[in-house]
């Protein structure tokens, strides 16, 4: 191969590489990627300490998912109607406006790479442009855990997160007659929000049985705000007659180019559908809230050791009491590090904040221990709150049993639930043997999507424990993104690359 | 990391009739592409008690890092050797796939060399008639026939050689196939099975010891790759390989735009699903297979610089592989000197997947006892040691 093409760069097309590599080279005390409740926090903390701090974000406001602002456009008449999350939201929100002289937004951001030395690499417009922290928090939020069934790729079938966001921010409704299908308390809310919005809630299927709540009861003892909220949103499905089946757990959506009709049926513990039960309804939208994964794109391309938690968001990061990982200088905060919620991240980023404000020397290690030590008393009762509302609606190990081989797994490759277990009875017992056999997680999403099925396959059937199964090797880029913003001169002068 | 997989190799003398994991007629050492097809090639053969023991997941290395090139004609008239062995390499692979019937995604592609300067194009027209002399199907593209094989091209490019009649086929689709045949063929397969040590009785290799448990065996094959340099210690050989690190890029599928195999400072090709694979950095890095940004813009950068339309196209996905190369690139094949009934196949360097499958074959019709072919003689190990194998 020759070297020569190289000299053609100063010809009619130069200027489309004339960006440099990486764009400039910038440095900063503290980097917190995204502005969710856990970063927002974060970068309250470091601007009271005085750290020069940069919050990156993927999207054109703070807020994340659950504090996400209104579009333009729209007015809050009752701020009550709009649930405690938005007047929480609305707190922390106002208090980091009041810190906003002192913390560099940067919105609209994608960060597709971190590498060596903590390098964060991000597309900010057409711009591929470079961070140097020396510290560095990532709270990367939680995306809704998908639960394959039959028909699932049908236009209809949302995600609970997804029709929560239509109709919180978008204010659209996503159809006319919904059946919302999954486990926990986001069923309620988000039947609510339906029903207010004037949707016709066919039924709450909720595969956790009436039982287990009264099981764990007495941990909500103390935390009178949250059992108000519940009961309210309760008494709004009462109101509305929407019927709330226990047991029960979707099983097929039906219809030729869209959803028409939902199959519906008892289950037992593992979550095996019982045969004679199943039960068709016409509806032209199904919600799928089966909880939330915790992202952890970033992390694992850190290289920080991951933790199997399924009850709290599946691979989390492992980290100390103050929210580091194994790798000095690199924090995690917020649903990222398990999914407990907007009020734990809040508290999670503020300590992993504090203790990275300390380490670069801003604050006394006095001052650190005394604003840490309130925020742990607080986490520990939020924790225990929220650990029992996740042990309610546990996903049992065996779950994935009940997914029938025609079953996509593999959205984007479109690879069933038999194809996976046909490479795994011919020998594969990694995640990685599965993807080249298959081909699965190749695709748009790159595994977000069907991972943690596929490895709960494995599992399941190798008798492996999830963290021997692994996950898929972490690459750059985190997301796709088109080639041009990448484009560099300096690449091609890059010493070894080629002969 | 060698992740822990529980007791995979049953080691138990004391039943009779469950010996199948104490004694092997072969153990081949790496599951990439050449082990996979030599283990094949010894079931095939009749060998009946092939073991394959991997120390990480199948075809997890470069074997399933390639492009999946089948370009004989890579090899210049300077490689008479190589061009041999590529081109039964290709010969052997298309009869594998017609005998076993599967289907490898394996289309006829041609390959590019491009020039971007007349000084660059007179060098071209001197290799392609040296080329045709040698009696290589090949031919020198001006800018407008160049337009007319490979439309997308940038208009900056003056020319390129042409060679019509190469191949490409899909990677992951022929290290799967073999290792399904082999198993089929009785061929047993270890993985995440790490060799600790060797033992031996005089000059004669006597078991594998791993952590799994030990395996009797006289003959062992040593296709580990870069790694092999590693395993031949354990045994007492030094086997002369280094990784050389490649990192390359897919995008999302698309309709056609590239058709040929293109080789400039990356290489260029659109596989069967659609999507445009570029890469192959030449990396002399160790054992480092992480991505690096520098190596992804670069790649971006030369891709798009070869063909524009890319620039608007989506970026999947990255990897990183790492190829084994001898201090003069060349395979080496066959015996190792001084030491009985232990074989070679490593330094495939980056025609692996062209050069695997034959190498994998010749070395097992050694061990089943059959004439020695004459192609391995420029590809042994002796020509570092100097010793007669």
């Amino acid at each position: 191969m020759s070297n020569l093409g190289y000299a053609q760069l100063q010809g009619p097309n130069a200027d489309r590489f004339s960006k440099l590599g990486g764009g400039k080279m910038r440095e900063a005390e503290l980097a917190i990627i995204g502005a969710g409740p856990a970063g927002i926090s974060s970068a309250i903390e470091a601007a009271k300490s005085g750290v020069q701090v940069v919050l990156i974000d993927e999207n054109a406001r703070p807020g994340g998912q659950i504090y996400r602002q209104l579009a333009d456009g729209f007015a809050v008449k009752n701020e009550r109607q709009m649930g405690k999350d938005y007047v929480e939201g609305k707190k922390l929100l106002e208090e980091f406006e009041k810190h906003r002289q002192k913390i560099e937004l940067i919105e609209n951001a994608l960060i597709w790479g971190i590498f060596e030395e903590k390098q964060l690499m991000f597309v900010r417009g057409d711009n591929n442009e470079t961070l140097k922290p020396q510290k560095l928090i990532l709270s990367e939020g939680a995306y809704d855990r998908p639960m394959p069934f039959p028909g699932w790729t049908l236009p209809g079938v949302f995600t609970a997160g997804g029709v929560l966001r239509m109709v919180k921010t978008e204010r659209v409704l996503p159809g006319r007659k919904i059946l919302l299908a999954g486990t926990g308390p986001l069923q309620l809310v988000l039947a609510n929000q339906l029903a207010q919005a004037g949707a016709e809630v066919v039924s709450i299927v909720e595969a956790a049985s009436s039982a287990t709540g009264l099981k764990y009861f007495h941990k909500f003892w103390g935390q009178w705000q949250i059992m108000a909220d519940a009961w309210r949103y309760l008494r709004g499905v009462q109101r509305a007659k929407i019927p709330i089946l226990t047991s029960h757990a979707i099983i097929e959506a039906r219809g030729e180019n869209g959803v028409e009709e939902a199959v519906y049926a008892r289950i037992d513990k593992d979550w095996k559908p019982i045969p004679g039960t199943e039960k068709a309804v016409k509806v032209d939208t199904i919600s799928m809230g089966y909880g939330l994964i915790s992202s952890t794109r970033l992390s694992r391309l850190c290289g920080c050791k991951h933790e199997y938690k399924p009850n709290l968001g599946g691979w989390v990061p492992y980290h100390d009491e103050n929210m580091e990982t194994d790798l000095p200088g690199v924090f995690v905060a917020g649903d990222c590090a398990g999914v407990l919620g907007a009020l734990v991240a809040v508290e999670e980023g503020r300590l992993a904040s504090i203790k990275a404000c300390k380490e670069l020397g801003r604050i006394t290690d006095n001052e650190a221990q005394s604003r840490s030590s309130s925020i742990l008393r607080k986490l520990r009762g939020l924790r225990r709150f929220e650990w029992a509302l996740s042990q309610m609606f546990v996903i049992p190990k065996g779950g994935v049993s009940r997914i029938t081989d025609d079953t996509i797994v593999c959205r984007c490759k479109e690879i069933t639930a038999g194809e996976i277990r046909e490479s795994i009875a011919s020998g594969a017992t990694s995640m990685g043997e599965i993807k080249r056999f298959t081909m699965a997680g190749m695709g748009y999403c790159q595994g977000r999507i069907c991972e943690n099925t596929i490895a709960e396959i494995l599992s399941l059937a190798t008798n492996q424990s999830m963290e021997a199964v692994g996950f898929f090797t972490p690459r750059p880029p985190v997301k796709p993104l088109t080639m041009d913003i990448f484009l560099t001169e300096t690449g091609a002068e890059v010493k070894g690359f080629a002969h | 990391v060698l992740k822990s997989k529980g007791l995979r190799i049953e080691v138990d003398s004391s039943k009779e009739g469950d010996m199948r994991e104490k004694g092997a007629e072969v153990v081949v050492i790496g599951a990439g592409l050449a082990g996979l097809a030599c283990a094949y090639f010894c079931a095939k053969a009749g060998l009946s008690n092939v073991i394959l023991l991997e120390k990480d997941g199948v075809f997890s290395k470069a074997s399933g890092a390639t492009f999946g090139c089948l370009a004989p004609s890579f090899f210049p008239v300077t490689m008479p050797h190589s061009k041999k062995l590529g081109d039964r390499g290709l010969q052997t692979i298309k009869n594998f796939a017609a005998e076993e019937d599967v289907d490898l995604e394996l289309r006829t592609m041609g390959l590019l060399n491009l020039f971007w300067t007349p000084e660059k194009g007179d060098e071209a027209r001197a290799k392609v008639r040296q080329e045709q002399d040698a009696g290589y199907v090949v031919s020198l593209l001006e800018q407008k026939e160049l337009k007319e094989v490979e439309p997308e091209l940038s208009p900056q490019i003056l020319g390129a050689i042409y060679k019509p009649d190469q191949c490409h086929l899909n990677p992951l689709k022929l290290a799967g196939a073999l290792y399904k045949k082999g198993r089929e063929k009785g061929v047993r397969v270890h993985t995440f099975t790490k060799i600790k040590m060797c033992k031996h009785k005089g000059d004669q290799l006597s078991a594998i010891v791993t952590e799994q448990g030990d395996i009797e065996t006289s003959v062992v094959v040593n296709a580990a790759g870069p790694w092999a340099s590693e395993v031949g210690k354990l045994m007492g050989a030094d086997i002369p390989v280094a990784p050389l690190k490649g990192q390359g890029i897919a995008t999302e599928p698309l309709p056609e735009i590239v058709r040929n195999i293109v080789l400039d400072l990356v290489a260029v090709v659109q596989d069967h699903p659609g999507n445009v694979i570029a890469g192959g950095t030449k990396e002399p890095v160790g054992f480092d297979t992480r991505s690096t940004h520098e190596a992804f813009q670069f790649i971006c950068s030369q891709a798009a610089r070869l063909f524009p339309k890319l620039r608007k196209v989506t970026v999947l996905r990255t990897w990183a592989g790492l190829r084994a190369v001898a201090p003069d690139r060349l395979p080496i094949l066959g015996e190792v000197p001084g030491l009985k009934s232990v074989y070679l196949i490593t330094g495939l360097a980056d025609t692996g997947v062209l050069t695997s499958v034959i190498s994998g074959k010749l070395v097992a019709e050694l061990i089943a006892g059959k004439s020695r072919d004459p192609l391995l003689d420029p590809f042994s190990l002796s020509r570092f040691t100097g010793q007669k194998s």
